[in-house]
């Protein structure tokens, strides 16, 4: 029977990482507060639902913006047949303008700049495909969303080198930790093409300070390699310190930059909760990319109907000032209720200022300071405890214990719940250790532990689903 | 030998100590030169992305792309980094793929008209556009339908705006109701003589993904697909640009109506295997592009024996399956497969609803397939073209309209019909024969009689004239990669009745000999 392809049967989707483990539990045995009340809480999905009540209101109170009512009907025939790569001008600019005002208008952005892609998703793949060829390499600082070894990596043969970050500072991505990587990638004789930064972070959400960003553009100057900042969580940034963006540091005087270096990634999933519209925007200030990505864009153009939506929306100044204040607000909410209450039955977070999730330290309740320890911690956390939470090594994390955990998909109830359940077992916990026996023998979930082991035994920092340890240089090294 | 003998020397202590060291060194210096100067100069990075000689060789286009010119221009000047002594920024190879392709005559055609599109009142003088494959006949019957069937389409049946029902993630390959409903359409399509099983189903932002995921999953970079010519220009974009894959060209010709031969298949087929390359299937377009042929049952059956034969994938394109206005029977790639036919992995269809249902805007593309592990795999890449939510929402509603749904496709056909009629009568009073088709929306029409020479230059010419001295705007067959110059193909479906005398009378004024 006639084949298929290597990226059809290879592993590049990155299923089989712990991330998407948790997922299948999940959708095997699903929360609902009355037909399932036993069932696995989703807390591994960065998806923003706290918003929606508001957003409802303006869609009834506005039903020009859907095309399909008689007020938007007009407009119908030019939107059906509208295709063009470029975008609708007023989508554009109504982008633009929201991108503006979640930097505090501190910053102004070019319409024409803006090109549409299949979500975030789809934005980094094309950023992947026109800045890198085969078997080039991005520099990417730990720990980091598991979804870029699908979307950096698969179709575009592109490999990722991580930037190891520690939790004694943080996680701060220092300049020695870049030095490190980028010479380590020379070791391996990979060429960097880029540095990809999420800003404010997946998983930890931080934000990057002045000083941090100052010195990334500084490094990826001095070497000459591009710099992808994926700021999809930028207005989920809910306390001080105030979000800083890359476009805000290459305008400052004192920084010298090459502009054709500087790629922005953004998306209206996650500042908006509209994940399900496949809003994607490549923002780059290099002319050449910003064409290269248009055309690219035809695999993933924002369907015309939701385009005009969407600029309707976000024309709407009153609106859009009213919206990021209020998430803000319910993040803050949100989070400081979620924080405070993991803090009183002993559970610490780093602290963090911004995203849909917090990177909650679990380093004390392992039996010992390794991975298999996090995996074993994990599978109790999703089977006895019934969440899904994201264990550290799925995000590449140098260290064991931590977790990312969403809060801001769920309603208030069912963070009662979860938090019910976490008070539960901790108090269970603390009151007698399980023996490790009784760990060992939870195995009903299937995990994929050897991909873990690979990076645990290679001396290579190279991502497993790299073909590099099958070359003989690798192996004549080692 | 000569160079040799003196190592030779040196290494056993003899002599020829002069020529022996002098030669690696020179070897070793002309190294260093041969690296510097290809690898990390920027130098040849501005070389590569200068205009190309043979502006037609490669046309990355679509129906929609619009590049201008003066893109090259731009790109030299960005690269140039003085304050940057390491160079310009480096890119991927596949940026400068793009930029070869800037200056075809399909850019510059649909360039042109649309900066001085004809209206009829407003712009008198304008461009006509009869170089876009889209259908605005009957775009009417469905900004009505939405009017009648306004709000419950996209906000829920009726009830309650359902939001986390448009808003959240959705599986990526399409909602399931969707799912059923567009295979229902596709049915409806082609007059019930399939019925489509929606698991079979993955659902794309567009065919153009649909395309390009199929040939990321049925073949590796280096590996070809065989492709009857003329074809669909976009082709070069969605199945090689950024998979590196390769397409062959299955010549068909004016003396069999460029209808596909199996002969010119096999050779073809045979051409790939002397160049080293393997192929790893066929891609059919049916109703094709720009011919407007149908694919006879017989000729479905005999590319079937040969893709058993040759051990290929066959995807064929039916993306106009709807489209047809003649008297001639549609038959889809699934009517002939049987159930239990092990060969039925082979085949995997592509759909979508820019053509049939004239909404291109919307991006709603189909991959059907027979093979459950291209399936898989096909969903799983969906996630980088999905279909936006709302946008499935709506047409879940219209697509189960299956009365409205009949009405347009036949009203539609009669619409497509009347104008192919008219626009092949207009051509032929003036000379020009059409081939005769069943499908699309254009003439595929012959000026080879027409052109100053029998070549791609005598046909660029008179592209050239028609568009700047006729003001009309057709595709000339080069950018679909004919074989045979001097054909061109006339979209009518952008048209109204009443415009098709002034598209006569301006390539009368074209043809005119100068006296």
């Amino acid at each position: 029977m006639a084949a298929m392809s290597k990226i059809a049967t290879g592993n590049g989707h990155g299923e089989n990482s712990p991330y998407f483990d948790g997922w299948k539990a999940y959708e095997t045995d699903p929360f609902h507060p009355i037909d399932r009340p036993d069932g696995v809480i989703q807390m591994g999905l960065a998806e923003n639902q706290l918003c929606f009540d508001f957003i409802k209101k303006w869609l009834i109170k506005h039903p020009e913006a859907s095309v399909c009512t008689a007020q938007g009907v007009n407009r119908f025939k030019e939107m059906a047949l509208f295709q063009d790569y470029h975008g609708m001008p007023e989508f554009r600019r109504a982008v633009a303008k929201f991108m503006g005002k979640v930097r505090g208008d501190r910053v102004k952005f070019d319409p024409d700049r803006i090109v549409m892609s299949g979500g975030a998703t789809g934005a980094h793949e094309t950023v992947a495909f026109c800045l890198a060829d085969p078997g080039e390499a991005f520099l990417v600082p730990t720990p980091y969303y598991p979804g870029f070894d699908r979307d950096l990596k698969w179709r575009t043969g592109v490999e990722l080198v991580p930037v190891h970050c520690e939790s004694s500072n943080n996680f701060k991505i220092t300049r020695d930790a870049l030095e490190a990587a980028y010479v380590k990638a020379q070791e391996a004789n990979l060429r960097v093409k880029g540095l990809l930064i999420t800003n404010p972070s997946n998983p930890l959400g931080t934000i990057l300070d002045r000083d941090t960003l100052k010195n990334v553009v500084g490094f990826i100057n001095e070497k000459n390699i591009h710099l992808i900042g994926d700021e999809i969580y930028a207005a989920t940034v809910f306390m001080e310190p105030e979000f800083v963006s890359i476009s805000e540091i290459i305008e400052e005087d004192d920084v010298e930059c090459n502009r054709d270096l500087i790629h922005i990634v953004y998306s209206l999933s996650k500042d908006m909760g509209f994940p399900g519209f496949r809003v994607g925007i490549v923002y780059s200030y290099n002319d050449a990319v910003v064409s290269c990505a248009r055309k690219m864009s035809s695999f993933g153009l924002v369907s015309s109907q939701t385009q005009h939506l969407i600029a309707s929306m976000l024309s709407d100044d009153d609106f859009v000032d009213d919206f990021i204040a209020e998430s803000k607000n319910l993040l803050f909410k949100r989070h400081k209720y979620f924080t405070r209450s993991l803090s009183q039955v002993g559970i610490g977070s780093l602290k963090s200022n911004a995203g849909l999730f917090i990177w909650m330290d679990l380093r004390k309740l392992l039996r010992e300071k390794t991975f298999e320890a996090e995996m074993e911690l994990w599978r109790v956390i999703i089977n006895e405890v019934k969440l899904n939470v994201s264990p550290g090594s799925s995000f590449h994390c140098h260290e064991p214990g931590w977790f990312r955990v969403c809060f801001a998909n769920m309603d208030d109830n069912t963070m009662a719940v979860a938090l019910s359940r976490i008070r539960t077992f901790m108090l269970k916990n603390n009151e007698a250790m399980v023996p490790p026996r009784k760990l060992c023998r939870l195995s009903s979930l299937k995990l994929s532990l050897s991909r873990r082991m690979d990076d645990l035994m290679s001396p290579s920092i190279l991502s497993p689903h790299s073909p590099l340890p099958q070359s003989p240089l690798v192996r004549a090294r080692n | 030998m000569r160079v040799i003998v003196p190592l030779q020397g040196v290494v056993q202590g003899r002599g020829g100590l002069v020529l022996g060291s002098i030669i690696p060194c020179a070897l070793f210096y002309f190294l260093q030169f041969y690296l510097k100067r290809n690898l990390d100069d920027p130098d040849d990075q501005n070389e590569s992305n200068s205009p190309p000689q043979n502006p037609t060789a490669r046309s990355p286009s679509t129906d929609q792309l619009t590049e201008l010119p003066t893109l090259t221009r731009s790109l030299s000047r960005t690269l140039l980094s003085p304050r940057h002594p390491s160079g310009p920024a480096p890119i991927s190879a596949r940026v400068s793929w793009i930029v070869k392709g800037a200056d075809s005559p399909y850019y510059i055609g649909l360039s042109r008209a649309k900066e001085d599109p004809y209206d009829e009142l407003d712009n008198p003088n304008g461009v006509i556009q009869l170089g876009v494959a889209e259908n605005k006949l009957s775009l009417d019957l469905v900004k009505d339908w939405l009017a009648e069937n306004a709000s419950e389409a996209i906000l829920g049946s009726g009830k309650e705006l359902s939001i986390s029902g448009i808003a959240t993630y959705q599986p990526f390959d399409g909602l399931m109701e969707f799912k059923v409903a567009v295979a229902g359409f596709m049915s409806q399509v082609m007059e019930n003589a399939v019925s489509f099983n929606p698991s079979q189903i993955v659902l794309t932002a567009g065919a153009t993904p649909a395309i390009e995921i199929l040939s990321f999953c049925l073949a590796d970079p280096g590996n070809a697909f065989l492709v009857p010519t003329p074809y669909y220009p976009g082709f070069e974009r969605d199945v090689k640009w950024r998979t590196g894959v390769e397409i062959i060209h299955v010549p068909c010709r004016s003396a069999d109506n460029f209808n596909l031969s199996i002969a010119a298949l096999d050779r073809s087929f045979n051409r790939a295997k002397k160049r080293g390359l393997k192929v790893r299937g066929i891609i059919i377009s049916n109703p094709s592009n720009p011919v407007g042929n149908l694919l006879s049952r017989e000729t479905l059956y005999s590319l079937l024996d040969f893709a058993r034969e040759k051990n290929l994938h066959i995807i064929s394109n039916e993306i106009l399956a709807g489209s047809t206005h003649g008297n001639e029977e549609f038959v889809s790639m699934a009517e002939i497969i049987e159930p239990e036919d092990i060969d039925r992995k082979r085949v995997h269809i592509t759909y979508g609803l820019s053509k049939d249902l004239s909404l291109p805007g919307f991006r709603v593309g189909v991959i059907y397939s027979f093979n459950e592990d291209v399936l898989a795999a096909a969903k799983k890449l969906t996630r980088f073209s999905a279909i936006s939510a709302p946008t499935q929402r709506l047409l879940i509603s219209m697509l189960f309209d299956t009365r409205f749904v009949q009405t347009f496709i036949t009203t539609n056909r009669e619409r497509l019909q009347r104008m192919y009629v008219q626009l092949g009568a207009g051509l032929e009073k003036m000379g020009i024969k059409s081939i005769k088709s069943s499908g699309g929306f254009y003439c595929w029409a012959d000026m080879s009689g027409l052109i100053s020479s029998y070549s791609e230059k005598g046909e660029v010419e008179l592209w050239d004239r028609l568009l700047n001295i006729g003001k009309v705007n057709v595709t000339p067959g080069s950018c679909c990669h004919c074989i045979e110059p001097g054909w061109f193909r006339f979209c009518f479906a952008t048209l109204t009745e009443k415009d098709i005398p002034v598209v006569m009378e301006r390539i009368q004024k074209v043809l005119k000999p100068v006296n």
